[in-house]
């Protein structure tokens, strides 16, 4: 009688650690999967904004080191999360969360300040270009009076004098 | 020559400096040269160079490959290249369509407008059960991350072998859709033959 108590009392421990291990690998599984979703939302606004930037005009080579960080950093938690290491999934997507909000936050400033000047250098163009070319109409019309003056002069100076023989 | 002649030669000179005066501008609204944007995903062998590729593999020989990734887009770039391995009836990427099968092993590219990345892949097949005309290989490892794969291979008696195909395939981040999509003819392989 006790042992046959001992069995079930043995069984419904192990149901009880089954059911217990399986909850805890789904909820690493579940952790994972919210960390690398995160991190990939992180990583396409740090992107996007870093594109902003560059579409400005900004220099963005300085993001770029961090960037493939960040990037690698995701890749590894895709890997780890395939081959069941959802520790380290979750590990290096925070990670890459990390740098990505970082970037963003810096490229986001370097945006801002970028995206007033398109105007004022379009503004600055087309000034110069209009300035440059009505610099170009006036020398040229000053130079043609000045040669055409210079010309004529030289044409009445050649002029050949009508001669007398005086015969 | 006369007046007149120096007359349009003045006229063409006035011509021609306006149009340096006014090319920034008109460089502004409408760009000269515009070079078509591309990417390029490519592999090499061990020793960087397009040869000397692995072919003939076996059980825990480890393997070699570069896989290398270039920007010409004209702006930066972020892709993805997904590792995938197959066997001769499993789906393969085709021009516009990437292959079905789950991807392996990924790498994740950053690269800046002209700028080329190689990364390293290192594999080798851990279990690999050969039967009359059929192996499977259960297991392989690339760049020390091991996977289950369980591909089937039958004898190909033509080209005297048990193919498999380690294959690469480019995707490129879409800012509107916010994911990755696959890169039209971004895909490249190697052929293996699996000998036990």
């Amino acid at each position: 009688m006790s042992a046959l108590k001992f069995c079930v009392l043995l069984l419904i421990l192990a149901q009880v650690a089954t059911t217990v291990s399986q909850a805890t690998a789904l909820g690493s599984e579940g952790e994972a999967t919210l960390a690398i979703n995160a991190a990939e939302e992180d990583m396409a606004k740090a992107y996007k904004v870093v594109k902003e930037a560059e579409i400005a005009g900004a220099d963005i080579s300085g993001f770029s080191a961090l960037l493939k960080d960040a990037v690698q950093l995701l890749a590894q938690a895709h890997t780890s999360f395939r081959v069941g290491d959802f520790e380290g999934a979750v590990r290096f997507a925070n990670l890459a969360s990390e740098i990505g909000k970082e970037v963003e936050a810096k490229a986001y400033q370097l945006r801002e300040f970028k995206r007033g000047l398109p105007v004022e250098q379009m503004v600055l163009t087309i000034a110069g270009s209009f300035f440059g070319v009505l610099a170009v109409v006036i020398t040229s019309f000053l130079s043609w009076f000045v040669f055409k003056r210079l010309y004529y002069r030289r044409i009445r100076a050649t002029k050949p004098e009508v001669a007398s023989d005086g015969s | 020559m006369d007046l007149k002649d120096y007359r349009n030669l003045f006229t063409a000179c006035c011509l021609v400096l306006s149009f340096f005066a006014v090319t920034p501008t008109l460089n502004m609204l409408v760009p000269f040269y515009v070079e078509e944007p591309f990417s390029e995903l490519s592999i090499l062998g061990p020793a960087h160079m397009a040869k000397d590729y692995p072919f003939n593999v076996q059980v825990n020989s480890e393997e070699r490959l570069f896989v290398t990734v270039s920007n010409h887009m004209g702006e930066s770039a972020y892709y993805t290249v997904y590792v995938k391995f197959r066997n001769q009836t499993q789906s393969f990427p085709k021009n516009n369509e990437p292959s079905s099968l789950a991807p392996l092993y990924e790498f994740r590219v950053f690269l800046l407008d002209g700028e080329k990345w190689e990364g390293l892949v290192r594999f080798k097949f851990l279990e690999a059960l050969r039967s009359a005309d059929t192996v499977r290989i259960r297991k392989m490892m690339i760049n020390n991350v091991v996977f289950e794969v369980d591909s089937v291979s039958t004898w190909d008696s033509e080209y005297s072998g048990f193919y498999f195909q380690l294959f690469f395939e480019l995707w490129l981040h879409d800012m509107a859709s916010r994911s990755f999509e696959y890169y039209e003819r971004g895909f490249v392989g190697v052929w293996l033959n699996m000998t036990i």
